[in-house]
C-alpha cells in the first residue's frame, strides 16, 4: 500500500512580467523560504528536492 | 531547459543554492507546460513510495532571460506544423476556432471567462494581473492577436516560483492539522502529429479525469468536488476543458458559466485564484494549481476562499495536448 501523502507547506513569490529585482536562485529562494516557514521546517528536515522549469 | 532561460544546467545550481539541496537528492523535471504538474505528481510518488518522508517540490520560470517561443517552435515539424501550429498561440487559436465552429459558441462567451478569472485574481494577492474593474467590453475591444484570440483571451507571461512541501501521514500530523491530502493523481501524456489531432475537446483531460475520479470516489464532479483549479491558457480553453473534465456536456461550458456554476459562490467555482489567465510562470503554473487547490482545502484562501472545501481538483496542461490531474481532500484517503 502506498503511504498517504499530504501538502504541509506552501510558498509563492510575487509574479511579474519581469523579475529584474532578483536572479534565478534569489527568486526561487523567496518561495522556498516561505514554504519552509509555513511548515515550520528547517532545510535539514527535507529529504529530497524536485525542481523544474519549462 | 537551456533554450528557455539561456543558462546551462540552471537546475543544478538552483537546486543547491536556492533550494536546500546540498548533499541531497536533487531531481530536475521538465515536461513543458505540464512541468508544474509533473513535479507535483512526482512529489506524490516520491513520498507515497515510502522512500522519503518529506520532499520539497519547486517550479519556477524566468523567461525574460531566454526565449520561450523560440524554444517551443523547435518542438514542431518544420514543414507541416510550423506554419499554422508553431509556438503556444498557434495551436490554442486553432483549438478555439474549431471549438467555436463545432459548438456555435460566441466570442463573448469566452470573454466572460476572462472577466470571471481576472475578477477572482483581484482577491488573490499573489496573482500577476490585477484588473479588479475588468469588463466584457474591455476584453472584447482588445486587439486580435491570432483569430479568434484577443489579447485578453490569453494568459500573460509571468516570472516567479512556487514551492510546496510534501509529507507522509506520520510527519504531516506533526506539522499541521489542516493538511491537504492527495486522494488521486492521473497523467495522460501522448504524442500525436499536430495536423492529425482532434484540436478541441482535449481527449487527455477526459481520460485523466475518469481515472482520477474513479480512484478518489468522485461520481459527479460538479456535486462531489467543491472547487477546481483548471489550467486555462486561454479563455476558450476553460470553456472546452471544463467540458472535457465532465463538468458540462460538450459545447455547454459556456452554459455552466452563465448559470453561475463555475463562478465564485456557484456549485463548483473554477479558478478562484484567477487561474492561468491571470498568472503564468510556465514551469510553476501547474504547481500553482496544486498549491491553490491545497490552500482551498486548508481554508487559507482569505478573500478567494470557497466555503467548506472538502474535495478540490488541480489540473496541469501542456506538451502535445497532455493533461495531469490531482484530487485533494481534507481527510486522509481511506
Amino acid at each position: 500500500m502506498p503511504e498517504k501523502v499530504g501538502i504541509v507547506g506552501i510558498g509563492q513569490t510575487k509574479f511579474r512580467s519581469k523579475r529584474r529585482d532578483v536572479n534565478i536562485p534569489e527568486m526561487i529562494y523567496e518561495a522556498v523560504k516561505m514554504a519552509l516557514d509555513d511548515a515550520q521546517l528547517e532545510p535539514d528536515d527535507i529529504d529530497a528536492i524536485l525542481i523544474g522549469n519549462i | 531547459m537551456d533554450h528557455f532561460e539561456g543558462i546551462n544546467f540552471s537546475e543544478m545550481w538552483c537546486g543547491i543554492d536556492a533550494a536546500p539541496g546540498y548533499m541531497k537528492p536533487v531531481v530536475k523535471i521538465a515536461t513543458g507546460g505540464t512541468t508544474g504538474s509533473s513535479l507535483g505528481i512526482s512529489g506524490y510518488y516520491n513520498v507515497a513510495s515510502g522512500i522519503y518522508d518529506k520532499v520539497l517540490v519547486v517550479g519556477w520560470e524566468k523567461l525574460n532571460e531566454g526565449g520561450a517561443t523560440t524554444g517551443i517552435i523547435t518542438a514542431f515539424d518544420p514543414v507541416w506544423e510550423r506554419p499554422s501550429l508553431a509556438g503556444a498561440l498557434g495551436p490554442l487559436a486553432l483549438m478555439a476556432n474549431m471549438y467555436m465552429n463545432e459548438y456555435n459558441v460566441s466570442p463573448e462567451t469566452a470573454a466572460m471567462v476572462t472577466v470571471k478569472n481576472r475578477s477572482n485574481a483581484a482577491n488573490n494577492p499573489f496573482a500577476h494581473l490585477q484588473m479588479p474593474k475588468i469588463t466584457l467590453d474591455y476584453v472584447m475591444s482588445s486587439q486580435t492577436i491570432s483569430y479568434p484570440l484577443r489579447l485578453h483571451d490569453c494568459c500573460p507571461q509571468s516570472e516567479g516560483a512556487c514551492a510546496v512541501i510534501y509529507a507522509n501521514e506520520k510527519e504531516a500530523k506533526k506539522i499541521r492539522d489542516n493538511t491537504a491530502w492527495f486522494h488521486s493523481v492521473a497523467t495522460a501524456h501522448y504524442y500525436t502529429f499536430g495536423c492529425d489531432d482532434k484540436m478541441y475537446d482535449l481527449p487527455t483531460a477526459t481520460i485523466a479525469s475518469k481515472k482520477a475520479y474513479k480512484k478518489a470516489g468522485i461520481r459527479d464532479p460538479v456535486k462531489d468536488l467543491d472547487v477546481a483549479e483548471v489550467y486555462e491558457p486561454t479563455s476558450w480553453a476553460e470553456l472546452s476543458w471544463t467540458e472535457a473534465l465532465g463538468f458540462a456536456e460538450p459545447g455547454k461550458g459556456g452554459e455552466i458559466l452563465r448559470e453561475g456554476i463555475t463562478q465564485m459562490g456557484g456549485e463548483l467555482p473554477v479558478n478562484p485564484s484567477g487561474g492561468v489567465l491571470s498568472t503564468n510562470p510556465i514551469g510553476a503554473t501547474a504547481l500553482v494549481r496544486f498549491a491553490e487547490a491545497a490552500i482551498q482545502i486548508m481554508g487559507r484562501g482569505e478573500k478567494r476562499q470557497v466555503p467548506d472545501v472538502e474535495k478540490a481538483l488541480a489540473m496541469g496542461f501542456g506538451g502535445s495536448l497532455w493533461t495531469e490531474l490531482a484530487i485533494f481532500g481534507n481527510e486522509p484517503p481511506r
